[in-house]
């Protein structure tokens, strides 16, 4: 029954890994997240909730990255509204550029393309975003989105040991339908961030930031045909209100804040230990337009994540790397009918994960990880409009483990297997899942100047009542990095 | 020291963000419905004689759409946790002792609140049970630019259990009698629907039984039989209907041999069977009473609709043929109207009708 509420979760989580933080290398070892030394995986602030104030330290190298990826997924293992399959495909370009001590810029932007087929009856983008709120049509049909994105960022030092850091973000993207009623979506996703750190003591760094959302996904759908396009506004999963007219219209209005503080410390030698913590209230408004002169509030939903991560790593000699990691979330959700100001749905969530993990340098050229993840799941979730209720605890387990072999100098090939556990899959709905990901991948230099990572995944996810339901994804991606331009 | 004032910026922010609006009070889904259905049983007498309607069908209608339920044995109906709305319910039973008449009643606006209880009674009449309902009515013209309205299609249904038959019924335009009550009414109180301007009629008399109309089926009556397609794309095929409204005193009516024909019965009337896009009344009787020129008997009406281009304009048509009307569809907007559920006739077609993208004639 929760399997629409942990979206949002997932893409707090998603969102919250900055998107310079590439991880190819590390995707390609099964996904070894806090037992690894990697670049890209550090223990530092910017990369655990994206406070652009650490960018001036954590960046010291120029260069340029370029990230094309294609991904795709099927199988019947989903959500009503999920679609068969979806094929997206996307070029990055990264670049860093430090300006010694004026500060260190960084640029992002992407060109994303995502082909949903069969997208079922569904006129959102995210579909399941927590909200108790859908808005439908009466076919199924491909969609298109498409669109770019842009991220600048600027850090600095204010003074040595106190840096400061900005960002925004942009994202458009239009979204079309070929089938009845042929909705056209217009998305744009802004975002800024602000952080600074301080360095208390030599090894020990406290930081802290902000960051503002705004999005808007507005919805427009007529027929071709002339005729009338007739589309549902669902209030819960069972009770809709129907519209017909030559064309309709339908708005989602997102806004939240994240606060978050950082603390990084590490002893200089073995021990380094990160703390963060991250509150977030969004909320969501459906607007449906009233005698085309406004908008008028059908819906709102309210949303609060907290977030408490650890993350610890000790080495325990120089081919030996201790991690651990834990963490606690709290994401509650309420949603209201607005006219008439009722209370239709209500969820709750939290969660505790503890996961400790190693690598071994086995010999000079072989490096192995292994990581454990235990994660306790509370969901309570009141659907009043629907007579829906449930309330359940779900303990999921997740193994990854990966190597990493130098074939040649530079030169390396990458390996890695997950296999999770999941009692009540919260995302899907089903039980006794099981999870297997399989990763491969190569890193290698061309000309001293470029570095290539290339990695590729399998996923494959069913839920233990059915051996023949799944859900496949298959994702590969290269990063070709130029240490100059 | 100062720079650490800068870290309660993020705090002073939080503090301001925590102004979220509150989670309503009330939940949704703990509204309760209780109808008492009661009709008027009473046979020949002007005294109604009221009776509890067990099983009787009660449908409820708000902006979620429509429900239909059932009443129990002691002719209540409770419902609980129907979404807060506000809400049109109609009841419908046959007769407990004559299957040919029917019990309806309906309340409107009622408004149903969660976290109360709303109590009411709906008292039902008669009226006749003829087992033939005017399903659809599309009269509105396709999409375009050229005036084109002659695609107009009735369509029937036939809700009964048992094979109906159409011979010597008759269906009408009532549109005249502009003065008095106005078109549709019963003028002067003499039990007679006044304002006819077209009737048209199924071959031969009330009684026979050369045209069946089976149980559960449509019966499509086309203005023109043709595929109104080749004329205006976005029009309709309607060269297979199963009747064509044909005017025999008209030198230019096309006549689609493969249809069988409705004859005009007024032979000072010349132009086809052509209705108001968007406002009108249409009237189906068994045709016992064919004398149009003063008014169709009542007794004789098996259904009739009235429908209007706005809310706003005053209705005409005696309730005893139609409680209420339709809002009909815009002008040129290939819209039809239909019965909401097959079959449920109330005998008011504020309820019972609703505005369809397309016209389905043959089906629902």
């Amino acid at each position: 029954m929760l399997k629409k509420i942990f979206i949002p979760v997932l893409l707090v989580v998603l969102s919250s890994g900055n998107s310079f933080a590439q991880q190819s290398r590390t995707q390609a070892m099964g996904g070894l997240t806090y037992s690894i030394l990697d670049r890209d995986n550090h223990l530092i602030p910017s990369d655990l909730r994206g406070n652009p104030a650490w960018l001036f330290v954590n960046e010291k190298e120029t260069y340029l990255r370029i990230s094309p990826s294609l991904g795709n997924s099927w199988g019947d293992y989903h959500r009503k509204y999920d679609s068969e399959g979806t094929l997206d495909a996307s070029a990055a370009f990264t670049g860093i550029k430090t300006l010694g001590d004026l500060g260190t810029f960084y640029g992002f932007t992407s060109y994303n393309y995502e082909n949903r087929r069969d997208y079922y009856r569904t006129l959102k983008k995210d579909t399941y975003a927590g909200e108790a709120f859908y808005f439908t049509d009466t076919t199924s049909g491909n969609f298109w989105y498409t669109g770019p994105q842009v991220q600048l960022m600027y850090s600095w030092p204010v003074f040595p040991g106190l840096y400061c850091g900005g960002s925004i973000y942009y994202e458009v993207m239009n979204g079309l339908k070929e089938r009845y009623v042929y909705a056209k979506t217009i998305y744009r996703d802004l975002r800024t961030n602000f952080g600074l750190a301080y360095n208390i003591a030599e090894n020990f760094i406290l930081g802290a930031s902000i960051k503002y959302t705004s999005s808007q996904e507005a919805i427009e759908g007529s027929d071709v045909n002339l005729m009338d396009a007739e589309v549902k506004n669902y209030r819960g999963e069972t009770y809709y209100v129907s519209s017909r007219a030559s064309s309709v219209t339908d708005k989602i209005q997102k806004q939240g804040f994240t606060v978050g503080t950082q603390l990084y410390w590490d002893d200089g030698e073995k021990t380094y230990l990160s703390l963060q913590c991250n509150y977030n209230p969004a909320n969501t408004k459906i607007l449906k337009p009233y005698k085309s002169i406004a908008d008028v509030e059908e819906g709102y939903s309210a949303f609060e994540y907290l977030d408490i991560q650890f993350k610890g790593q000790y080495h325990v000699n120089e081919n030996f790397l201790l991690g651990l990691y834990a963490a606690y979330y709290n994401d509650n959700s309420w949603s209201r009918a607005s006219l008439s100001d009722l209370l239709i749905w209500e969820w709750k969530i939290k969660r505790i994960v503890g996961g400790i993990g190693s690598t071994y340098k086995i010999s000079p050229a072989l490096l192995v990880g292994l990581e454990y993840e235990y994660s306790s799941a509370n969901v309570d979730s009141s659907k009043y409009i629907d007579k829906a209720f449930s309330k359940f605890t779900s303990g999921d387990h997740l193994v990854r483990a990966g190597l990493e072999y130098n074939l040649h100098e530079n030169i390396f090939l990458r390996l890695g297997f997950n296999y999770g556990k999941i009692e009540h899959d919260i995302l899907n709905g089903g039980n006794n899942c099981m999870s297997y990901k399989v990763t491969g991948g190569v890193g290698f230099p061309l000309f001293d100047l470029i570095n290539v990572n290339a990695n590729i995944q399998y996923i494959t996810l069913s839920p233990g009542s059915s051996a023949n339901l799944y859900r496949n994804y298959l994702k590969g991606s290269i990063s070709i990095e130029l240490k100059t331009f | 020291m100062k720079y650490y004032k800068l870290f309660a910026l993020p705090l002073f922010l939080l503090l301001l963000n925590s102004c979220n609006e509150n989670p309503p009070v009330v939940q949704e889904g703990y509204a309760v419905l209780k109808i008492v259905a009661i009709g008027d049983t009473s046979l020949g007498s002007q005294v109604p004689q009221y009776a509890l309607l067990k099983n009787a069908k009660v449908i409820l209608t708000s902006e979620y759409g429509s429900m239909v339920k059932y009443t129990d044995e002691k002719g209540v109906l409770t419902v609980n946790g129907i979404p807060s709305s506000t809400y049109s319910i109609s009841i419908r039973k046959t007769h407990p002792s004559f299957p040919n008449i029917l019990l309806v009643g309906n309340l409107t606006d009622q408004v149903v609140t969660s976290g109360k209880v709303v109590v009411d009674t709906i008292k039902a009449a008669q009226i006749a049970n003829t087992g033939i309902a005017i399903n659809e009515i599309y009269s509105c013209g396709p999409v375009n630019s050229v005036f084109f309205f002659y695609d107009i299609f009735f369509e029937l249904y036939n809700y009964s259990d048992e094979i109906k038959y159409l011979d010597g019924m008759m269906i009408m335009r009532v549109s005249g009698n502009s003065a008095g009550k106005g078109a549709g009414a019963d003028e002067g109180d003499d039990g007679d629907i006044d304002g006819v301007t077209y009737a048209y009629k199924f071959p031969g008399n009330p009684g026979e039984k050369n045209y069946p109309f089976l149980p559960n089926t449509f019966k499509v009556l086309a203005v023109t039989a043709i595929d109104h397609r080749k004329t205006v794309p976005s029009s309709i095929d309607l060269s297979h209907a199963d009747w064509e409204f044909y005017n025999q005193y008209s030198t230019a009516d096309f006549d689609n041999q493969n249809v069988p024909n409705l004859i005009n019965m007024r032979p000072d009337n010349h132009t086809e069977f052509l209705v108001g896009l968007n406002s009108d009344i249409i009237m189906l009787s068994s045709g016992v009473d064919s004398n149009w020129e003063d008014g169709i008997d009542v007794n004789t009406v098996i259904d009739a609709v009235e429908y209007r281009g706005s809310a706003t304009i005053r209705k005409t048509a005696d309730p005893r043929i139609d409680k209420g009307f339709v809002v009909g569809p815009s002008k040129y907007s290939g819209k039809s109207m239909q019965r909401r559920e097959l079959g449920v006739d109330t005998n008011n077609s504020t309820l019972d009708f609703e505005i369809i993208p397309v016209p389905t004639p043959g089906r629902q």
